[in-house]
This record gives C-alpha cells, sequence and structure tokens, in this order.
C-alpha cells in the first residue's frame, strides 16, 4: 500500500469521529494528516444548558511519512510530540484524557528504531487524577508489510492502524 | 395468603397491561416505526447511535430502579398491604409508566430534547426560576432522608448481642466504594478490558459481601454513619464523575439484577405467606400523628408508582438512541413496569415480615434474605447482599440529588450575587447544601419521607402537565395523561396541606416552613405552566419533522 492509499483509508476510519486536516504544519513539522477527536459527557437538568456534571476527552493523531526512518529521525518526531503533548493538553477541573497518538509511516526503517519506539513512554496525571491524564501513542507503520511497530500505550490502538485492504 | 398471588397478579396484569395499554398509547399518540429517530437522523456514532431495545432496557432501568420504590412500599404498609399493591400496579400502568413513556416520546419527537427543554420552551424563564426553588427544596429533603435511611442501615446496635447485618453492609459498602475506584481506573486508565473486569468486579463485590459478613470491622453508631455519609456524599459530588460515580453505578446495576432474580426465585421457592393484615383502614394513627390513606399512601410509594426526578435528570443517552420509535414502549412503558416489580418484591418483604419496624433498608433485606436463605443463600450472608445493594441505590440518589442541589444553589446565587459571589463556588454550594440537609437529619426519615414524596410525585404531575401540552399542540388524545396530571395535582397539594398541619401540631417549625413554601411554589407553578401552555401559540404540531 502506498502512503496516499494509507492515510485515504485511515480518513475514512477517522472522519465520523475526528476533525481531519491535511498537510498540516505544526511546531516547524510538517504533518501529511493530522484529526482531532472531542467528546463532552455529562447529564443535566432541565435544559442542556443546565450541566450538573460533565467531562471531556481528547484524542489527537499526528501522522508523517517517512521514506526511510533512522534514530534521529525518531527522536526529531520523539521531540515533537513531547512538545506538542504541552501545547494541547490542558488539565482543566472538566478534563478527563487526552491521547496524543504519534503515527510514522514508513517504507524502510533502521533496525534501532524499533528499540526507541517500544520504549518511549510521555504521559502524566494531573493533580493524583482529579484533573485527568494524558498518554502518548507512539505507532510505526510498515507500508510494504501488516508489520506496526508501537510502544506499549501504542498496542491498544494497533488495530486501528492495520492496513486493511 | 401465599405472596405468590401478588407476584402473579403482578405480573400477567403488568404483562396484560403493556400489550394493551401500552400498545393502546403507542396508537393514540401516533408512534411510527417507519419514523426515523434522533438516533438515525443524528447518527454520529458517539451520542446517536441506534442500540438494541433490551440492551437500552436494561440501561434506562438500572438507571430509574433505586432506592425508592423499596423504601416507599415498606413505609406505606402501616395501610395493609392490599391499597400498597393496588397503587403500585395501577400507578405503574396508568401514571408511572404513562409519565415516562410520554416523557421519551416527546423527547424523541423533540431531536432528543429533554422534556426539561419543553417545558421551558413552554414556561419560560420565571416558571423555571419558580422550578429550580422547587426542586432545590425537595432536593434537600431528599437528601437528609436518604442519610438518614442509610445510617440506620449501617448502624451497630451495642445492645444487640450477635450477628449484626448493618456493621457487615456498612462495611462492605465501604470495600465496593474502594473497589469502584478500582475498577474505574483500571478500565480508564490502565485500559482493561471492560467484559474481563466486569466479571472480575462483580466476583470481587461478592467478595466484599463476604469480607463484611465474616469480619464487620466497621461497627459505628448511627450519628457517627452521619458524619461518614455527609462527608462520603459532599466527596462524591465534588469529584470528577469518572472517578468513583461512574464505575459505581455501572457495577450497581449488576447488584440490582441480582437483588432482583434473587428475591424473585426466593419468594417462588418459599411461597411465604402474608403476615401483615390486608386493609388496617383508611386512616393509621402512628408516632407522627394521624395518616390518612388519602393522600399520604400515593406519596409514600413515591416511585414503583410514579416518581418525577428521574425524567427530568437527564444523561441525554435514552431518547439518543431509541432504534425506532416503537421501542420506546418497550424502554419507555415497560422499564417503569419493572420498577413497579421491584417495589411489588419489596411489599412481599415487608408483608411477611409484618412489621415495618426498623429502618427499611432492615425490614427489606430481612424479607428477601429469608426468601433467598430457600435457593441455598445463607440468611445472614443474604441480609448483607441485600442492605449493600439498597444503599448503594439511596447512595446513587444521594450525590446525585446533592449535584442537582448545588448546581440549583450556585445559579441561584449568581443570578442574585453575580459570577464574582463567594458563594458561587462548587465547594461552597456543596457544603451550603450539605449542611442545610444535615440539619432536617433531626427529624428522622419517617417524618421527612412524605414531605419528600410529595415534592417529587409534584414534579412528576409538572412533566405530565407539559406531555399533556405537547399531545394537544400536535392534535393527539391526552385524556391518559391529564387523568393522571389532575389526580397527582389533587393528591400532592392535599398532602402538603395535611403534613403542614402535622407539622404545625408536633411543633415541627422548619418541616412546617418547607411545606408552606412548596405549597406556594406549587400553586404559582401550576398557574404559571397552565397560562403559558393554554395561550394559543402555532396549532401545528411541534413536532421536529423527520
Amino acid at each position: 500500500m502506498n502512503k496516499n492509499e494509507y492515510i485515504k483509508m485511515l480518513a475514512q476510519k477517522f472522519e465520523k469521529y475526528f476533525d481531519i486536516e491535511f498537510d498540516k504544519n505544526i511546531l516547524n513539522l510538517k504533518l501529511d494528516l493530522f484529526a482531532k477527536h472531542y467528546s463532552l459527557n455529562g447529564r443535566t437538568f432541565l435544559t442542556k444548558k443546565d450541566v450538573i456534571d460533565e467531562f471531556e476527552n481528547y484524542e489527537y493523531v499526528f501522522l508523517k511519512h517517512y521514506n526511510y526512518i533512522d534514530v534521529h529521525a525518531i527522536n526529531e518526531f520523539i521531540d515533537f510530540l513531547k512538545k506538542v503533548s504541552e501545547e494541547v493538553v490542558n488539565p482543566t477541573k472538566n478534563h478527563m484524557s487526552t491521547y496524543i497518538n504519534g503515527v510514522v509511516l514508513f517504507d524502510s526503517i533502521d533496525e534501532g528504531v524499533k528499540d526507541v519506539i517500544k520504549r518511549f513512554k510521555n504521559s502524566k496525571t494531573f493533580l493524583f487524577g482529579l484533573r485527568g491524564w494524558f498518554d502518548t501513542r507512539l505507532l510505526a507503520v510498515d507500508l510494504n508489510g501488516q508489520d506496526i511497530i508501537c510502544n506499549r500505550e501504542g498496542k491498544r490502538v494497533k488495530k486501528v492502524y492495520q492496513i486493511t485492504p | 395468603m401465599s405472596s405468590l398471588w401478588l407476584i402473579f397478579i403482578g405480573i400477567i396484569v403488568f404483562l396484560v397491561a403493556y400489550v394493551s395499554y401500552g400498545a393502546y398509547l403507542a396508537k393514540q399518540w401516533g408512534i411510527d416505526p417507519k419514523r426515523p429517530t434522533p438516533s438515525h437522523t443524528n447518527f454520529d456514532n458517539v451520542d446517536y447511535v441506534p442500540t438494541n431495545s433490551k440492551v437500552l432496557l436494561g440501561h434506562h432501568f438500572a438507571s430509574i430502579a433505586g432506592a425508592g420504590p423499596i423504601a416507599g412500599p415498606i413505609q406505606a404498609s402501616i395501610f395493609g398491604w392490599l391499597p400498597v399493591f393496588l397503587w403500585i400496579v395501577i400507578g405503574s400502568i396508568f401514571f408511572g409508566a404513562v409519565h415516562d413513556f410520554g416523557s421519551l416520546l416527546a423527547s424523541i419527537r423533540h431531536g432528543g430534547k429533554s422534556i426539561g427543554e419543553i417545558i421551558e420552551v413552554n414556561v419560560g424563564k420565571k416558571g423555571k426560576k419558580l422550578f429550580n426553588t422547587f426542586a432545590w427544596l425537595t432536593l434537600i429533603l431528599v437528601v437528609a432522608a436518604f442519610t438518614d435511611i442509610v445510617a440506620s442501615a449501617f448502624a451497630y446496635n451495642p445492645e444487640v448481642k450477635g450477628f449484626q447485618a448493618g456493621p457487615a453492609a456498612g462495611t462492605a459498602s465501604v470495600l465496593f466504594i474502594f473497589l469502584a475506584v478500582l475498577f474505574g481506573f483500571m478500565v480508564y486508565r490502565k485500559g482493561y478490558n471492560l467484559a474481563v473486569s466486569t466479571v472480575v468486579g462483580v466476583i470481587l463485590i461478592f467478595l466484599a459481601i463476604y469480607i463484611g459478613y465474616k469480619f464487620p470491622f466497621i461497627a459505628l453508631s448511627k450519628k457517627a454513619w452521619y458524619v461518614i455519609l455527609l462527608i462520603y456524599i459532599f466527596l462524591a459530588s465534588t469529584l470528577p464523575v469518572w472517578l468513583l460515580l461512574q464505575p459505581r453505578d455501572y457495577l450497581n446495576s449488576f447488584l440490582l439484577y441480582a437483588m432482583l432474580i434473587g428475591g424473585f426465585l426466593g419468594i417462588l421457592v418459599m411461597r411465604p405467606t402474608l403476615q401483615l393484615a390486608a386493609f388496617k383502614g383508611f386512616t393509621v394513627t402512628t408516632k407522627a400523628g394521624a395518616q390518612y390513606l388519602f393522600p399520604i399512601l400515593f406519596v409514600t410509594v413515591a416511585c414503583g408508582a410514579i416518581s418525577g426526578f428521574h425524567s427530568l435528570v437527564s444523561s441525554g443517552t435514552s431518547a439518543k438512541q431509541i432504534d425506532k420509535e416503537s421501542d420506546a414502549q418497550l424502554v419507555g412503558y415497560g422499564a417503569m413496569l419493572i420498577e413497579g416489580f421491584l417495589a411489588i418484591i419489596a411489599l412481599i418483604s415487608v408483608a411477611y415480615v409484618a412489621k415495618a419496624e426498623g429502618a427499611p433498608a432492615a425490614v427489606f433485606a430481612s424479607g428477601v434474605a429469608t426468601f433467598m436463605s430457600k435457593i441455598g443463600i445463607p440468611f445472614e450472608v443474604g441480609k448483607v447482599f441485600i442492605t449493600l445493594a439498597f444503599t448503594a441505590f439511596a447512595l446513587t440518589s444521594l450525590d446525585t440529588a446533592t449535584r442537582l442541589g448545588r448546581y440549583i444553589f450556585q445559579e441561584y446565587v449568581e443570578t442574585v450575587w453575580g459570577k464574582e459571589s463567594k458563594l458561587n463556588n462548587m465547594y461552597v454550594s456543596t457544603l451550603i447544601t450539605v449542611v442545610i440537609s444535615a440539619l432536617l437529619l433531626m427529624y428522622g426519615y419517617q417524618k421527612i419521607w412524605p414531605i419528600f414524596g410529595t415534592a417529587n410525585q409534584l414534579l412528576s404531575a409538572l412533566a405530565l402537565l407539559a406531555v399533556t401540552a405537547w399531545l394537544a399542540r400536535n392534535n393527539k388524545k391526552n385524556i391518559m395523561t391529564i387523568v393522571p396530571m389532575v389526580f397527582m395535582f389533587a393528591v400532592t397539594l392535599t398532602a402538603l396541606v395535611i403534613l403542614s398541619l402535622n407539622f404545625l401540631k408536633a411543633k415541627n417549625y422548619v418541616l412546617l416552613v418547607i411545606a408552606i413554601l412548596l405549597f406556594i411554589f406549587a400553586i404559582e407553578l401550576i398557574v404559571e405552566t397552565y397560562k403559558v401552555l393554554s395561550s394559543s401559540k402555532a396549532s401545528k404540531g411541534t413536532d421536529v419533522k423527520a
């Protein structure tokens, strides 16, 4: 599968839940796909404006394609994810969770990258959980095969990013 | 007389009512299975999602069933079991289920809007302010009544030797709270599989019951439990919902189903004989003074016949997930009949025990645990389990009521003193609501329950008024909502007058003031709502076009 086909496949999966943008520049990094999901749940009394409790969940997808990804490139991407998490995560009183999905598509990979990805962790809990948490999922998708390398958090969403014909 | 008669008459009558009267309502209100519902027209696979009607029934029933259909029939048994049974059956069929079905249908036809929005659109700002004040007074009564009931259920009595279910259930309940928090953490934070976590969670609930039974180490007086419960509801009302409330409510639904199934099977096997008199008279003398069957029966059995609050607190789910309009009959009408069935089980438990001495939880637990002992569950373990289940529902009502009370109080403060006022703070507002409720605790649940029931039933009457108006505007028959509405208004207003006189005689001045205020607000609300609803707006329907 080539990069455009994969991005189209992913966009179709996400279009109901996410706002999607293509070829977006964020923090000086050009992304092939950026997607954002926001949900607000709660209970109301009488009308929708009378909210007695509510909570928010966010999910972001930052996707970039590399013909060849080496350790230097993955570390750059990781730094980007760390910076972007400081920008987008906002632990207000209604914040429950923010998930940041960093996805790299590759045609070929340096073997050293796999360990870097698997070991990567960037999570935080705010005010002992009272202001929620955020987790970063890092996944690398081999466009030539079925392989997806991911960190521990990424395992939860591996199926979403699998190449489906 | 064998209680099996009550069970089978109840089941048969409810089934017949569902198939006949429920279908009649559906036909009169123009239910169209082909008409797209909001779950299809607004489909977003997040909130608006067509859901299997049986699954939705389960969710909806778990959200409306609680301690009310248990505590009410037990207290109303002072009149004998027959009038309570008749009111449960007739009330559920012609009042409660009509109210719930009508509210749900109105919501579906308004694109998933709550009955409250329909009320607000029609009643206006003044009506809404009155309504909020009325609701806040009701809520502090709810908090006081349920706190007293739960504290009575858990209290340790040093004069009683041997096993006491109260401390055992109190211990199990505390463990259950921690379990709920852990469950939420594992599922939300750690992403554990929900099905597996549910199985483990249910096993751990029963382990908590076993630990409470074997090692009831939390043995405290009623007053000590007051303090713990008030602190608990303060925390439960201010902490994020996913931390405690959501996982706890999810696990509660398993307690509910286990209790219903266990109680029903136990009754089937044991066939307990009703020891209570069928009818004790239209006037019964109690410690709280003379109690008149009309109107007190109809406000004491506040849930399990008809109940106002649950149509007004909306998570917005049911109406948004109905697949086709014909499912509304099962979800709206059917769920309320099942709640009536729960009330019948509560009635059988007190009719078997033959006296409602002691807290409702203790009476209910004794009765049902006796029935369950016939299917192999040891009596004392059964008692702990039933007490835990009952108090778990009461705690859910408690923290919802506190949150609501806080919200209404904050809104009022903002209107009068502005957003910057120090009182317009979540913690301060919650504290004020909890403290005022705590002051009412001195009266005890027996005195508070009838006035809470009255206010609760008045809310249902107002919701019926809104449904009646909506039906009228859409040129649909509404006699089936007018009759229960008029009856509920008559019952509740009469009850408020009688209760006020009783409070005056007994010098319960705080409750007297609350009763008078409720009466005044209720009359104002009725007049205001009637004025607006009867004024001619478009005679065209207000349904959202498909």
